[in-house]
């Protein structure tokens, strides 16, 4: 069958699972042309869409916009195995949403109508408003969702919008789920939500980031169901609560080109409404913090960078010289003052990268390593170093900088046919534990890459025919060598750590956590192990497994 | 004094905050009434700010509009309210001027009457021409203003539309308004019309898409684009209707977008090394003050050839960019995608290279480097060409496109301006050169060092006047719009007008001047022997007490 591919947005590997479920092959024998007619429907409440792009892969006639009624009508196709995709603004298909669409009737030359289902999008909206009713303006409210991306389980933003002048916003092209709502009140057109009544009291009262119902942390949070077509409506109060000051001085700084700060809390938004530094003295005052946690960042570059014109600033670059950092964690519940932040004492984790290349020296790839330190405190505080750096990469250091202390997970992905054999940190192995970095810092990380690593290329079947499932490989000994293959009939991969693995074979599989091994107990027993010695090239089969209803 | 309007933001870089005063422990009181600009109702629980030095402290007035900020020390205060269906507004606010309240012995501070304006807001739907909505569709929103003492269209601000195609346009100023949308059909599919376009294709823009296989096979009813659509749904900029606004006004503006066939060129480049690359981006401008970048599909057709496709008819800024060993060359091309068939990218004008040295003025000892930028006023889709002034104090650009452009200089540390330009094979103006053709260009460019200032006393029959708009103008009436200073007088009458290039000039006090097009030809004529000739020299400071004249009736200003 030859394959065609289109523009839109549909991801690639959903591409290569659409086209690879085998074909039925509808023969049309009395003549030769074959009709293919249907109808598309509204999963939810099967009435007709009209206006909806169907789709069908073939010369001559190819695309046709279904009329009021939901039918289309494509005559005249030659004679072969069709399968006709639909889509249309405001509803999700089933690659959209990763249904297998095996369940269709792909093509037929009799009378029969094609009913092709289209699943509405959900939709929240509602309205902002402070507690005398008035409307909050420049609210950023956001969805967010526990999905598991990159084998971890995080709550993910999957939508935006920011409440208008009336207070109102609009969230459309939800998908089915469960989802928490969060208000992050942002300084409108410079004006900023804080009031302060007299001059006398220097207590300041403003609106921190809120989750639906109205609490403070996720955990007290209420989830909000949606299904498909929902459309719900949320009207939200915001009350002011006591914010408070955070003051102290920044040591370590060159006055001249002074420093920057940022206080973040932990969804990764600014946690201040305004801040005050004098670069001469290196006094800093933050005001309007909310109560919470937050991360306390401060950069300073050491030569003068900017120079203020009538136009604006310009920035002189001068890539030589590092950035010095500081990184404070604090737990603000009054105002603080008398912190002391020292310039380049933020931690600074080297790297040191080793090869050990088999006798084989055929490679003369140079090897590099892309490695993340992901916070478990601050997840959108990551920090992420290629090492070594590129040829001619001017001033990038190898080594990670600006950590401030606590518990981070270390990704790490090699080019060209390199693997890792070993990463540790001291005497924590990196590919099987998180690293806990206290103030003091730890060792260097080490690394250790070869390249002797196996092919592995797995079959799916079920029931002991062929099928389609994604493909995950979880390493027991080592669980952050776990990957996600890729979801098709059959996988082949290369450059893997010898070792013992679990091949599992899985619908959705891109949502399995497979860095976590206590979530992945369930799937070992049906799984198929394997264990993969250097060099070697292994073909596995797994059977697909079917996942239980969507987990919390 | 200049509106502090937009001073806040959530990460201030530290350069330039001086030490804070505190505004508690004065003696001091700002005082005052918001009302409704339009019917003279009090404004109830509006926001007002004062903020001095950057620091801001905001309360919110009572239900009859008084509002009251105690206990301030001596000092000028930027003065700022709204509410719910008003302005954003600094205190007698024009354009990006209002008047400061300063407070002292002898100032009344207490009996301030501040007029809100109701905001005007424009919404609306975007449709398509099944009347459908049009989702994700960048809405552009321009205004006809009076800038630097010209009329002119400039972008006041852009949205995307919601999932029912809506839009919403709030805080506006009354105002003459233009819309213009840009937006693709959600079902197109941009496609090549070559059969072999998949082979060799050998690099991109950020704003390329590549097709991944064949095309032939799309049907060329989905190869449909969008123009961008001017209010109520034309595509001529010249036919596109405006939308006047008055204060508290609600105008409602919708929108029809019309899907065309996409347009096609053809572009031949000479053949390249193995090592070159390019890659090409598209866009449109709209009444010259935005441009829509626009999404395009780039296809190989044969060896030296390739296709452009996906793109709306009408006139066009291409930009090819190309990369030959890791150096960046980019050439804009204005075309007209209606007529143009094939573009031959090794026929396009000649660059030069343009080259020079910088001479400071007076000390520069302590001068330690720097850059020199050439700002293209015709052809602003080109991206900036900045390059770093080597030891010896001179410069070289590799490859500039004839056209005019704007030169400037920074050098640091000091404050310098441009004092004069000597070039060979280019026409100069002012701080502006022309380059006709291929040959190349030496510029010796002349620094003048030190900034001047000028501070004082708006009066009017002997008395201090807040609020009128004070104005230093070129003696020469050269370089209007680019070497004028303008100000508002505060509540003490004082104004201050700084970073002022060394030469004579003329300042006027105009009460009510705020409309006057001052930089057009002539428009100041009956104001001038009225002002105030002074001659400003390098970092002098001169204070003067200036007299305000009223507004001069003319003719040209009876007829409108």
């Amino acid at each position: 069958m030859r394959c065609h591919f289109f523009r839109c947005a549909i991801p690639s590997l959903s591409v290569v699972w659409y086209f690879a479920i085998p074909s039925v092959v509808a023969q049309q024998t009395t003549s030769e042309s074959l009709e293919l007619r249907g109808r598309v429907i509204n999963r939810v409440t099967g009435e007709a869409i009209g206006g909806a792009l169907v789709q069908v892969f073939a010369p001559g006639q190819k695309v046709q916009f279904t009329a009021a009624d939901g039918t289309f009508d494509f005559s005249d196709l030659p004679p072969g195995s069709y399968l006709p995709s639909v889509r249309k603004p405001g509803f999700f298909n089933d690659l959209e949403l990763q249904r297998p669409a095996g369940a269709q009737p792909l093509a037929s030359g009799d009378s029969e109508e094609i009913i092709l289902k289209l699943t509405p999008e959900a939709i929240i909206y509602g309205e902002v408003k402070d507690e005398n009713a008035a409307p909050l303006e420049g609210v950023a409210v956001r969805a967010q969702q526990w999905q598991v991306q990159n084998g971890e389980k995080q709550l993910v933003p999957v939508g935006n919008a920011i409440t208008d002048d009336e207070g109102n916003f609009r969230l459309a092209d939800l998908r089915p789920g469960r989802y928490y709502l969060s208000f992050h009140s942002t300084n409108n057109q410079g004006w900023s939500n804080t009031y302060q009544s007299t001059s006398k009291k220097h207590g300041q009262e403003g609106y921190a980031t809120q989750f639906y119902p109205g609490v403070s942390d996720l955990e007290s949070a209420s989830v909000i169901e949606i299904r498909a077509g929902a459309q719900v409506h949320i009207p939200q109060s915001l009350s002011r609560q006591q914010l408070f000051e955070v003051a102290g001085v920044v040591r370590g700084g060159d006055p001249e080109s002074g420093f920057h700060l940022m206080l973040i809390n932990a969804t990764g938004d600014a946690g201040q409404k305004s801040v005050r530094i004098n670069p001469k003295t290196g006094q800093f005052r933050i005001s309007g913090v909310p109560e919470g946690a937050y991360l306390l960042r401060a950069t300073a570059d050491q030569r003068p960078l900017l120079r203020r014109t009538s136009s604006g600033l310009l920035s002189i670059a001068d890539e030589n010289r590092p950035t010095l950092t500081a990184a404070l964690m604090l737990h603000v519940h009054s105002d603080l003052s008398g912190l002391v932040v020292v310039l380049g004492s933020a931690i600074s984790i080297p790297v040191q990268v080793r090869d050990e290349v088999s006798e084989n020296r055929g490679t003369n790839n140079p090897h590099q390593v892309w490695l993340q330190m992901a916070s478990k405190e601050f997840p959108l505080a990551s920090v992420a170093i290629t090492v070594p750096p590129a040829p001619g990469g001017r001033g990038v250091p190898n080594r990670f900088e600006g950590l401030s202390p606590g518990v981070y997970a270390v990704n790490g992905s090699p080019n060209g046919p390199w693997y890792i054999a070993s990463m540790h940190c001291g005497s924590v192995d990196l590919l099987r534990d998180e690293l806990t970095v206290p103030p003091g810092g730890v060792q260097p990380i080490e690394i250790t890459l070869r390249d002797d690593g196996a092919q592995l290329t797995v079959k799916v079947v079920k029931n002991g025919q062929p099928a389609v499932a994604g493909v995950v490989l979880f390493s027991p000994d080592h669980p952050r060598r776990s990957r996600f293959l890729g979801s098709a009939a059959s996988v082949s991969v290369g450059s893997l750590a010898p070792g013992r693995y679990y091949v599992i074979a899985v619908t959705s599989a891109e949502n399995v956590e497979f860095h976590n091994p206590a979530a992945m107990e369930r799937y070992l027993p049906h799984a198929t192990e394997v264990t993969l010695g250097p060099r070697g090239n292994i073909t596995a089969s797994a059977e697909v497994q079917e996942r239980e209803a969507e987990e919390q | 004094m200049t509106a502090l309007l937009f001073t806040l933001t959530l990460l201030l870089p530290a350069l330039g905050q001086g030490n804070s005063q505190p505004q508690a422990g004065g003696v001091y009181r700002i005082r005052g009434v918001v009302v409704d600009a339009v019917t003279n109702v009090p404004v109830a629980r509006a926001q007002v700010s004062i903020s001095l030095n950057n620091e801001q402290t905001n309360t919110v007035a009572r239900d009859d509009g008084r509002f009251v900020f105690e206990g301030l020390a001596a000092g000028k205060y930027a003065l700022s309210a709204t509410a719910p269906g008003y302005l954003y507004e600094a205190y007698n606010q024009h354009g990006g001027f209002s008047v400061a309240i300063v407070t002292g012995k002898g100032q009344d501070t207490e009996h301030l009457l501040f007029r809100l304006h109701p905001q005007a807001v424009i919404y609306g739907r975007v449709t398509d021409e099944h009347g459908e909505a049009v989702r994700g569709a960048q809405v552009a929103l321009f205004a006809c203003d009076l800038t630097r003492g010209n009329h002119a269209i400039f972008s006041r601000a852009q949205t995307q539309t919601n999932d029912l195609g809506e839009y919403r346009f709030a805080h506006l100023p009354p105002d003459k308004y233009y819309l213009a949308v840009q937006a693709r059909p959600w079902y197109a599919q941009s496609q090549l019309s070559s059969e072999r376009h998949n082979a060799g294709v050998v690099g991109s823009s950020a704003r390329s898409v590549f097709l991944p296989g064949s095309g032939e096979d799309l049907d060329p009813a989905l190869d449909v684009v969008y123009p961008v659509t001017f209010y109520p749904g034309v595509t001529d900029q010249s036919s596109s209707t405006e939308v006047v606004l008055t204060a508290g006004e609600k105008e409602e503006a919708n929108i029809t977008m019309q899907a065309v066939p996409a347009a096609h060129l053809r572009l031949t480049v000479p053949p390249g090394d193995a090592g070159t690359s390019f890659g090409v981006g598209a866009s449109q401008r709209v009444f010259g003050a935005f441009s829509f970048g626009l999404d395009v599909v780039l296809g190989q057709v044969s060896p030296g050839e390739y296709e452009v496709a996906g793109l709306p008819p009408g006139e066009l800024t291409l930009v090819v960019t190309t990369n030959k060993a890791n150096e960046w060359t980019s050439r804009s091309i204005e075309v007209d995608s209606r007529s143009e068939g094939t573009i031959n990218a090794s026929e396009l004008p000649a660059t030069a290279k343009v080259s020079g040295r910088i001479f400071l003025a007076g000390a520069s000892a302590e001068a330690r480097g720097g850059s020199v930028s050439l700002v293209s006023t015709t052809a602003t889709t080109l991206p900036g060409t900045t390059t770093q002034l080597h030891e010896d104090w001179t410069f070289s650009f590799p490859d500039i496109q004839a056209g005019t452009y704007r030169i400037q200089v920074y050098v640091h540390p000091g404050v310098y301006y441009v004092q004069k330009i000597v070039a060979k094979e280019a026409k100069t103006s002012g701080r502006e050169i022309t380059i006709a053709g291929g040959n190349d260009v030496d510029l010796t460019i002349t620094l003048g060092q030190g900034e001047g200032q000028v501070t004082g006393v708006v009066q009017s029959d002997g008395k201090p006047a807040a609020g009128v708009m004070v104005l230093l103008v070129p003696k020469s009436g050269q370089e209007m719009e680019a070497d004028s200073r303008l100000d508002e007088s505060d509540s003490d009458g004082t104004f201050s007008l700084g970073e002022i290039l060394p030469g004579d000039y003329v300042l006027l006090a105009i009460k009510d001047g705020w409309d006057l097009e001052w930089a057009k030809p002539g428009v100041l004529k009956p104001y001038l022997s009225a002002g105030q000739n002074l001659l400003i020299g390098a970092n002098q400071s001169i204070k003067v007490t200036v007299s305000a004249q009223g507004k001069t009736v003319t003719l040209e200003t009876k007829a409108r």
